[in-house]
């Protein structure tokens, strides 16, 4: 065995999770110099070679792309989510792999690899507005956030740059323009409600094409990552080998690697956060491999937490010392709390007879957007804050399969056109609440012998009217635009399976009420960052992906500048 | 890594079925496994039959060449629930009583339109049974079909990486 010794395991930066959030801080920090381990909890998935199924064609699914009986009883969380599939089942975490205590139902999708979920991940990409940033203080619910649009703007541009956001600039207030690579199109009838909506409501509603993580024609600044243009293939979730879309696998984990100074450590599953009492702040990890079990440290001078929201409360939580008996950073007792979502639950579905000589062409992986119309300059409703809604259009068309035999080969040659199907589904903004929380399970342990984790987080009164408020409001515009046989429904389906948990680890600019500084930084421990989901103050209606970059982006300029200046 | 013969192959922006890298394709169609449905050898060859009346071979492939039987077993046996295995597999015995009854012979044995015939009464028939097997069979056969390679490459024209979207246009030029 190679002799080990403390010198090699000390970096300048760890950062912990190598998913959207913390690919961007590798990037960063490699960028500006700093020796950087990451560690990831999951394997390696090395861009292109570690996408098994990514030039499969449909006919080479032994299944046809569905899961099988056994895989479905034996992962009864994780076979809800609409992207796992025969195809993607490699890039999801197994019920049993690493179980947890629903106190309220609640659907844990989770992503164990380098790269995360953001190889999986949906891909719509959204500004916050000040209107998302002003909420918690204008409406007296959750803290104040302690940063402004204005302080996020050039942020949010200095990621999109590189990323590469398609989107239309549409000039509205409440969903800010970004630096946008050319739109996809929206087709007749999305174009045509988009008209209609515009006419009934002025300028109060919006419908828009979504605004999404693809080269639809890449700059050099992608090309030099080796990316290029989307090649609408809409499989984005078996791993992309045009980096059409933005992974961390594509995009940063490489851009990382070639400055030199990142280190990749997958299979590491971090314990806890070691607090150095003299020191008075962190001095690194304690990681367990995952296939020995065995604990390593690691140090640093300063620690990146981007665990995935729930992992990053996980960890910290499990970081107990004498100074933080509650778990790292938590004097003000509030980690682990506050822990919201968005609110996925209702659709509305309908039918359009018109453009019946029209249809589409090709594939698109983004659909239309209507940005959050309710309580947006002021309450007007008997719930707070509201929801942003996808929508798009189809033109039905369908094999004829009548008869047997001879007649049916002939018929299954023949496709059949119907009228346009439309469909809509709801992104609700849930407040955060210290009743829904996540907490150590006092006895439970996880396989790498962690602490079980308890989720205690749900739908409250609030949600309910606004999911009864936007199943009315979208069948009012869908009546309005002339489409029929008008369905809704509230699938219940449990918090989690929106895969956008947020929260427990939040930014504010009190000590005594929250976790995080204005740079998401630790109050009570200034050489750790949290610039994952569980940074959110609030949740507000956007993807929130997006804003996680920029929150790294952001964190990363200031901790290095905050390192040079030797205050940390 | 073969990232490099993915590029090479996209320089125009536009890849085309034909210009998939040779290694995409490397699955040769014949993986098939295990019969997970555990049929007899009476009993497959049977399924055999049943798929090739739903969907026979003619000038084009039907459902001996592109393996239909092989699909349903492997559907009936994987995905779907063991009580539903158990069910197709009592109702598709059936199938030869009712031929006997019908013809005085075996499914295998019977002639063409014999064959159509009994699956058509099998499709109004009043025993739930009975009328779920031959929708179950010709549903899994009409799957398999259309998701072939054959059908996808040459009635669909299925393309794999189109590399465009068009919204609104015209729905003849399909």
């Amino acid at each position: 065995m190679i002799a080990d010794n403390k010198k090699k395991r000390t970096f300048d930066a760890i950062v912990i999770g190598s998913g959207i959030s913390g690919g961007w801080a590798a990037k960063e920090l490699c960028e500006k110099g700093l020796k950087t381990l990451v560690l990831e909890r999951g394997g390696d998935v090395k861009h292109v070679v570690d996408y098994p199924t990514t030039m499969k064609q449909p006919w080479e699914f032994e299944h046809r792309n569905q899961l099988g009986y056994e895989i479905k009883k034996e992962n009864p969380i994780i076979s809800k989510c609409y992207a796992f599939y025969e195809g993607t089942t490699q890039f999801f975490v197994k019920d049993q792999e690493h179980p947890y205590v629903q106190e309220k139902p609640f659907d844990w999708i989770r992503g164990y690899q380098v790269g995360g979920k953001s190889l999986m991940w949906a891909r719509q990409t959204q500004r916050w507005s000040k209107y998302d940033f002003e909420g918690p203080a204008r409406d007296g619910f959750a803290v104040e956030w302690p940063i402004s649009y204005e302080d996020m703007a050039p942020w949010y541009s200095y990621v999109e740059k590189f990323a590469g956001i398609s989107g239309n600039k549409d000039g509205l207030d409440n969903l800010p323009d970004g630096e946008f690579l050319p739109p996809h199109e929206m087709n007749c009838v999305e174009d045509y409600f988009s008209k209609k909506v515009g006419e009934k409501y002025g300028d109060s509603r919006h419908v828009i094409i979504g605004r999404a993580a693809h080269l639809t024609k890449p700059n050099q600044i992608h090309l030099d990552q080796g990316r290029a243009q989307c090649q609408n293939r809409t499989i984005c979730e078996r791993g992309c080998p045009y980096g059409g879309y933005f992974s961390s696998n594509a995009s940063t984990i490489p851009w990382a690697m070639r400055t030199g100074n990142m280190t990749l450590r997958p299979d590491s599953v971090v314990h806890s956060i070691i607090y150095d009492e003299k020191l008075g702040k962190a001095s690194g990890v304690r990681v367990v491999d995952a296939s020995t079990k065995e604990m390593t440290e690691y140090y640093a001078k300063i620690i990146f937490v981007n665990a995935a929201a729930i992992n990053t409360n996980l960890i910290l939580l499990n970081s107990i010392s004498s100074r933080f008996p509650n778990g790292l950073g938590n004097d003000s007792g509030v980690l682990g709390k506050y822990v919201a979502f968005h609110n996925y639950r209702a659709r509305v579905s309908g039918e359009y007879e018109g453009f019946m000589d029209k249809t589409t062409e090709g594939k698109r992986p983004n659909s239309p957007y209507i940005p959050r119309f309710r309580n947006v300059l002021k309450q007007e409703t008997d719930f707070l804050r509201g929801y942003a809604a996808g929508f798009s259009a189809n033109r039905k068309s369908w094999n004829n399969n009548q008869g047997i035999g001879e007649t049916l080969k002939d018929n299954l040659s023949k496709r059949e056109y119907g009228g346009w199907s439309v469909g809509s589904h709801m992104m609700g903004e849930t407040i955060p609440k210290e009743s829904n929380f996540v907490a150590l399970d006092n006895s439970l342990k996880d396989p790498y012998g962690m602490p079980q984790l308890r989720i205690s987080v749900g739908y409250d009164d609030n949600d309910e009217k606004m999911v009864k408020d936007y199943l009315e409001q979208m069948t009012e515009m869908f009546t309005m635009a002339g489409f029929t046989n008008i369905k809704t429904n509230d699938s219940k389906q449990a918090a989690g399976l929106d895969i956008h948990e947020m929260g427990g680890v939040r930014m504010g600019k009190d000590p005594k009420t929250s976790m995080l500084n204005g740079f998401n930084q630790m109050h009570a421990c200034k050489n750790v960052f949290v610039t994952d989901g569980a940074c959110m103050t609030s949740t507000s209606t956007q993807n929130p992906s997006l804003t996680y970059m920029a929150f790294a982006a952001r964190a990363v300029d200031y901790a290095v500048k905050e390192m040079r200046k030797k205050n940390l | 890594m073969k990232r490099r013969e993915v590029f090479s192959n996209i320089s125009l922006g536009v890849l085309g079925l034909s210009t998939l890298p040779s290694w995409a394709n490397a699955w040769t169609g014949s993986k098939i496994k295990k019969d997970s449905l555990g049929l007899s050898v009476d009993q497959a060859n049977l399924l055999e039959d049943l798929a090739e009346t739903i969907i026979p071979e003619t000038n084009t492939p039907g459902a001996k060449t592109l393996e239909i039987a092989k699909f349903i077993k492997l559907m009936v046996g994987d995905v779907y629930s063991p009580e539903d295995g158990e069910r197709f597999k009592n109702a598709m015995v059936k199938v030869d009583d009712v031929s006997k009854l019908l013809y005085g012979k075996t499914y295998s044995q019977s002639s063409k339109d014999q064959k159509q015939h009994l699956l058509q009464g099998l499709e109004m028939s009043s025993d739930q049974d009975q009328k779920w097997f031959f929708n179950t069979t010709k549903g899994l056969s009409v799957r398999a079909y259309t998701t072939s390679e054959y059908y996808l490459t040459n009635i669909a024209h299925f393309e794999f990486a189109p590399g465009r979207y068009y919204g609104c246009v015209p729905l003849n030029q399909k």
